[in-house]
C-alpha cells in the first residue's frame, strides 16, 4: 500500500534530521537553540511537506526551511558572537549528506567506551549537562585553553575510532 | 602548532561559542577553499550533535519499523502519531529543575492537571503563586534560580527558556550559564549572566538589571537593546525602548546607614550579650556617621516581611582589631524569625568576618584585612510577618569592627 503523507514525512525526515541538527547546531552553537529551532523547523516542514517534490532530494529542500528559520531566530534574538556565514555551513552539511557518515554516528557509542574515565567525564559534563566551555574551565580551575585542547584531543580520537575502528593513543 | 592543530583549535573554540571574529573568519576561509577541511569539520559537526544525543537523548526516534510491518494507512497514521508523540515526549522529559521553599498558594500543572509541586519539571509545566505564593526554581543545570512572586505564572518553555505570562520574576543566573531566555507577552530577555527583575503587567514588561546584563527584545518589531546593570528598560503601550539608570531599591530598615547620628530605629538591647554599639563619626564607611561594635556586643533592628519572598541583605564591616585571636566566630550578620525575638530562629547569616587568616576553609568564614571596609551580602527567605537583622560579636574571641550601610531590600542591590 502507498505512504501516507505523515508516513512518507517521518521516513524523510528522521532519515536527514542529525543532519539538520548538525548545521543549527553549527549555526547557534548552543544545544537548547538548537533543539529548539530543530523543533521548530521540523514543524514548519511538515506544514509545508505537500510543496516537497518527492523527486528532488530532500536535505537541500529542508535546508531551506532551516536557513529561513536560523535568519528569522537571529532578527528575533541576535547572535552570539561571530557566526560561520550561512552558506558555509550548508556546504559542510551537504558533506553530512554525502558522505557516509551515518555510519559513524552508530560507531560512536563504541568509541565512547574506549576513553579514559576522566575524558568520558568531561564528555558528560559538556553534553549531558551542558556545561559550558568556560564553567568547565571553572570547574576545573583550569584556563579556557587547557580545557579546549583536552576537548580537541577527545574529539580526535573519536574521531579516528569511528573512521576506522580503532582508538589510537 | 600545525595548521591542522589550528584548524581543530579554532573548530572546537567554534563550537564552544568562544571563537574570536578573526578565528571565525580563518575558519570561513579554510572551509570555502578546502573541501577535505569541509569533509573534516562536517564530521566534526556530526560527532558534536551525536554526542549531544547519546549523552540527552535524540531530538526525534531513530528510526520507523521496517515497512513490512505496516499494515495499511490507519496503522501508518498511527505510527506517525506515535512517533510524533514520542519525539515531543523525549523533548519534555528531561528535567529542567524543581522547585524550593515552596511557600503556601504554590500551583504546578502538567498537561492542564495539578501536579505535585515538588516534582521535578518539565518543559511545558505551569507554575503559578496565589496572592499569598512565593516558590524558587533551580535549574537542573545550576545555572540559574528563578524566583517568583506572588501573583505570578511561568510557563517552562524548555531547559532554557520560560515565559513569564504575569506578576514578578527574580533571576539569578550564574554567568557560565550560556544560554537563558524569559519571555513576556510583550518582550524576549536574553540573559547574559546576570541578576535581573522582571515584571509583567497587562500592557508592558519592565526589566531591572542588578548585575551582569540583558537583551531585551520588542517582540512587535523585533527592536533591542542591552540593559547593563544599574538600569532598567520598559516595553509595552507609550514606552521608548531605552535603558534608564535604576532607582536604589528600597531600604526596609530605617536609618540603616546611622545619619541620624544615632542608633534610632536599632534595638541595642541583645538578650545574649550585653548591649554593644555605639554611633559615632569614626565608623563611617560612607555619609557622616557608622555604628562600632564592640566585644560581645550587637545590634538589631525588627522590619516586615512577607512570609515565602526573597530579600536581600547588604551591609559594610571593616574589623579593626582583635584584642584576643578567636579560635571560631567573628562579627556576623543574622537574620531571625520576628514573631519571638526572644527565641532567636535563625533563618540566615553572612559569613564570619575576622582578620586574616581565616579561621576555616569554607563559605562560612571571610577573612577581612584590619581596617579595610567589606561589603558583604546574603538573602533569606522570610519565614513569617516580621524578620529581626542582628549584627552581632558572636565569637570566643574579642573583636572591635565598625558596620555601616545596611541594606535589606526585595531585590538584589546593583554592583
Amino acid at each position: 500500500m502507498a505512504e501516507d503523507l505523515q508516513t512518507r514525512f517521518l521516513r524523510l525526515h528522521m532519515a536527514h534530521q542529525k543532519a539538520l541538527f548538525a548545521y543549527l547546531l553549527g549555526a547557534v552553537r548552543d544545544f537548547g537553540r538548537a533543539e529548539d529551532l530543530l523543533q521548530q523547523v521540523t514543524l514548519v516542514l511538515w506544514k509545508k511537506f505537500g510543496q516537497y517534490r518527492e523527486t528532488s532530494p530532500y536535505l537541500p529542500w529542508a535546508f531551506g526551511v532551516a536557513r529561513r528559520e536560523v535568519a528569522h531566530y537571529y532578527r528575533e534574538r541576535g547572535r552570539r558572537g561571530p557566526t560561520l556565514p550561512l552558506e558555509v555551513l550548508e556546504d559542510v552539511a551537504r558533506v553530512l549528506e554525502e558522505e557516509r557518515l551515518p555510519e559513524e554516528g552508530s560507531a560512536l557509542s563504541g568509541c565512547l567506551e574506549k576513553l579514559q574515565p576522566d575524558q568520558r567525564e568531561l564528555l558528560r559534563l559538556r553534553y549531558e549537562e551542558g556545561v559550558s566551555l568556560r564553567a568547565l574551565a571553572e570547574r576545573l580551575g583550569q584556563s579556557l585553553a587547557a580545557v579546549n585542547m583536552k576537548l580537541v584531543r577527545i574529539r580526535r580520537l573519536l574521531l579516528d575510532c569511528t573512521a576506522q575502528g580503532r582508538l589510537e593513543a | 602548532m600545525s595548521a591542522d592543530d589550528r584548524f581543530y583549535e579554532r573548530a572546537a573554540l567554534y563550537l564552544e561559542g568562544e571563537a574570536s571574529e578573526a578565528d571565525v573568519d580563518a575558519l570561513a576561509g579554510r572551509l570555502r577553499e578546502d573541501a577535505e577541511t569541509r569533509r573534516v569539520f562536517a564530521r566534526l559537526l556530526d560527532q558534536h550533535a551525536g554526542l549531544r544525543w547519546i549523552h540527552a537523548g535524540p531530538a526525534f526516534p531513530a528510526a520507523l519499523p521496517p515497512r513490512r510491518e505496516w499494515k495499511g494507512a490507519a496503522v501508518a497514521a498511527g505510527l506517525a502519531l506515535a512517533a510524533l508523540t514520542a519525539w515531543a515526549a523525549l523533548r519534555s522529559e528531561r528535567t529542567v529543575g524543581t522547585l524550593e521553599s515552596i511557600g503556601p498558594e504554590v500551583v504546578v500543572e502538567r498537561d492542564g492537571r495539578p501536579i505535585e509541586a515538588s516534582s521535578p519539571l518539565r518543559a511545558g509545566d505551569r507554575v503559578r503563586t496565589g496572592a499569598a505564593g512565593a516558590v524558587s526554581l533551580r535549574l537542573a543545570s545550576e545555572s540559574a534560580t528563578l524566583r517568583l512572586r506572588e501573583e505570578s505564572s511561568l510557563e517552562v518553555k524548555s531547559a532554557s527558556r520560560f515565559e513569564l505570562e504575569r506578576g514578578t520574576l527574580v533571576a539569578e543566573v550564574a554567568p557560565r550559564a550560556r544560554s537563558l531566555a524569559v519571555d513576556s507577552p510583550h518582550a524576549a530577555v536574553e540573559v547574559l549572566g546576570t541578576e535581573f527583575v522582571l515584571a509583567v503587567g497587562p500592557r508592558a514588561t519592565e526589566v531591572s538589571v542588578r548585575s551582569g546584563r540583558v537583551r531585551l527584545v520588542r517582540k512587535r518589531d523585533g527592536a533591542a537593546i542591552e540593559v547593563a546593570a544599574g538600569h532598567r528598560a520598559v516595553v509595552g503601550t507609550g514606552a521608548d525602548l531605552a535603558a534608564h539608570p535604576l532607582r536604589p531599591p528600597e531600604n526596609l530598615l530605617r536609618n540603616g546607614g546611622f545619619e541620624t547620628g544615632t542608633p534610632e530605629g536599632w534595638d541595642d538591647r541583645d538578650a545574649i550579650y550585653s548591649p554593644g554599639a555605639a554611633v559615632g563619626r569614626e565608623f563611617a564607611a560612607a555619609g557622616g556617621f557608622g555604628a562600632g561594635i564592640v566585644p560581645r556586643g550587637g545590634i538589631g533592628q525588627k522590619f516586615p516581611t512577607r512570609p515565602g519572598r526573597t530579600y536581600y541583605v547588604s551591609f559594610r564591616l571593616r574589623v579593626e582589631r582583635e584584642r584576643r585571636r578567636p579560635s571560631w566566630g567573628g562579627i556576623r550578620v543574622m537574620a531571625f524569625r520576628g514573631e519571638d525575638d526572644r527565641r532567636f530562629v535563625q533563618i540566615a547569616a553572612s559569613p564570619f568576618v575576622t582578620l586574616p587568616p581565616a579561621l576555616h576553609d569554607g563559605s562560612d568564614y571571610l577573612a577581612a584585612r584590619a581596617g579595610e571596609w567589606r561589603r558583604v551580602r546574603f538573602s533569606f527567605i522570610a519565614a513569617g510577618d516580621s524578620t529581626i537583622l542582628r549584627c552581632s560579636h558572636f565569637t570566643d574571641g574579642e573583636i572591635e569592627a565598625s558596620a555601616d550601610d545596611f541594606v535589606v531590600s526585595e531585590e538584589p542591590q546593583p554592583e
